[in-house]
């Protein structure tokens, strides 16, 4: 079924059409919230949250395309962490010092799996983490990460600064635990 | 620059991933239960349909129950005494009443002329209402008396009938009949309150007015005080 359809039955209230759509995009939406969120079941409910606003938000929302309705549901998803981790003042504490920026390796990160790449992105602070997710996967600038996270352009790029050599730590030591199996 | 190759890079593994990785926990399931129960007071249509059914069914069983449970009114006969001869003109309570065979009472008014000797004249009877007595003897009319004969006025009322309600012993109401102790033949220069070894039970079970006989403890007084 196509996502415009899908969508159209959602509106109506069908249950069967919102259930299909859950199941189509649970995952995908889950791994989205789990980068942000530091537990599976905190990105567990922000994924249900953010699922409860798609339903609600139907009404309001037009369809033009497959790619700017999974964008619109993604950003909702994202804005629902967004506020979840401003609401428990976790960026507050983040400190606004420069960093030496350490460039990740694209053989590195050619060498490792999605799967790897995300479970390091996990491990990074909350404050590296967020930054990391929003100029990284999201594509933000700086100006709009500040007016997001309630912090300043300084602190956000000192942030993805430390978030990106932290990164590179985390994946040389992810790598060498892949060469190392690799040759046995 | 070197860093937007390598972002793009991660931006493309993480976006192209959609399997769930080793290691984390996702309760498809039990998430979907959660969100269909918050979405289904939005989603639910025509809800106060059930309301209505519900109130115009109590509205019907009410009616229902109201109509078979009032009780309806006696229905009264009316009362017309006839006699073939002039009756006299006081009206004198009967002395006797006799029961008839339906169950009801036949009542003899004798009529006394003021003067003139007693006589009684067989009228024709119709039934009444035991409870319009009053009424049948004031609508008696009395025509001017030709012979000053008193007539007596046969009215019988037939008694409503009387449901005779089954008599059902305590036996029968499946309970074990309790068995019901008595004292047996006291011995001599015994009193009746010392007599309380001989308790023998009844033959047979205890109606529900007789109650359990009490126990009397005595105390005996030594005469070396």
């Amino acid at each position: 079924m196509e996502l415009s359809q899908l969508l159209k039955e959602c509106r109506k209230h069908s249950v069967t059409a919102q259930k299909y759509l859950y199941d189509r995009y649970a995952v995908p939406f889950f791994l989205v919230c789990r980068r942000y969120m530091r537990t599976d079941e905190q990105a567990e409910e922000m994924m249900m949250n953010g699922f409860l606003k798609i339903f609600n938000g139907l009404l309001q929302f037009e369809y033009k395309n497959e790619a700017a309705a999974t964008g619109w549901m993604k950003k909702i998803m994202v804005n629902e962490c967004l506020q979840e981790l401003r609401k428990k003042n976790s960026f507050l504490t983040i400190a606004e010092e420069e960093a030496k920026e350490i460039p990740v390796e694209e053989e590195i990160i050619s060498s490792l799996t999605a799967e790897e790449i995300f479970c390091v992105i996990t491990r990074l602070p909350v404050g590296y983490r967020t930054v990391f997710n929003l100029y990284v996967i999201e594509g933000m600038n700086h100006r709009e990460i500040a007016e997001a996270m309630g912090i300043t352009e300084g602190t956000s790029k000192s942030q993805l600064s430390k978030a990106r050599t932290l990164l590179q730590q985390l994946l040389i030591q992810t790598n060498e635990n892949y060469a190392g199996r690799k040759i046995r | 620059m070197p860093e937007e190759r390598s972002d793009k890079l991660i931006r493309e593994k993480i976006e192209g991933l959609d399997t769930l990785p080793a290691g984390f926990r996702l309760q498809s399931n039990e998430d979907w239960l959660a969100i269909e129960q918050k979405l289904r007071p939005a989603s639910r249509k025509g809800f106060g349909w059930w309301y209505a059914a519900a109130a115009v069914l109590l509205i019907v069983a009410s009616t229902f129950l109201w109509n078979n449970t009032t009780l309806q009114p006696p229905v009264l006969q009316r009362v017309t005494v006839k006699q073939s001869k002039v009756p006299a003109k006081q009206v004198v309570p009967a002395t006797n009443s006799e029961k008839t065979a339906a169950g009801g009472t036949s009542l003899k008014i004798v009529l006394k002329n003021t003067g003139g000797p007693a006589a009684t004249n067989e009228l024709p009877v119709i039934d009444t209402p035991s409870h319009n007595m009053a009424a049948i003897e004031e609508s008696v009319t009395t025509a001017p008396a030709l012979n000053n004969t008193p007539s007596i006025i046969t009215v019988t009322s037939q008694a409503p009938i009387k449901k005779r309600l089954k008599i059902i012993h305590v036996n029968e109401l499946g309970n074990e009949p309790e068995i019901i102790y008595t004292r047996g033949p006291l011995k001599k220069n015994q009193l009746a309150e010392d007599n309380n070894d001989d308790l023998q039970p009844l033959q047979g079970p205890r109606s529900w007015w007789q109650t359990k006989p009490k126990t009397v403890t005595t105390v005996t007084l030594s005469d070396n005080n």
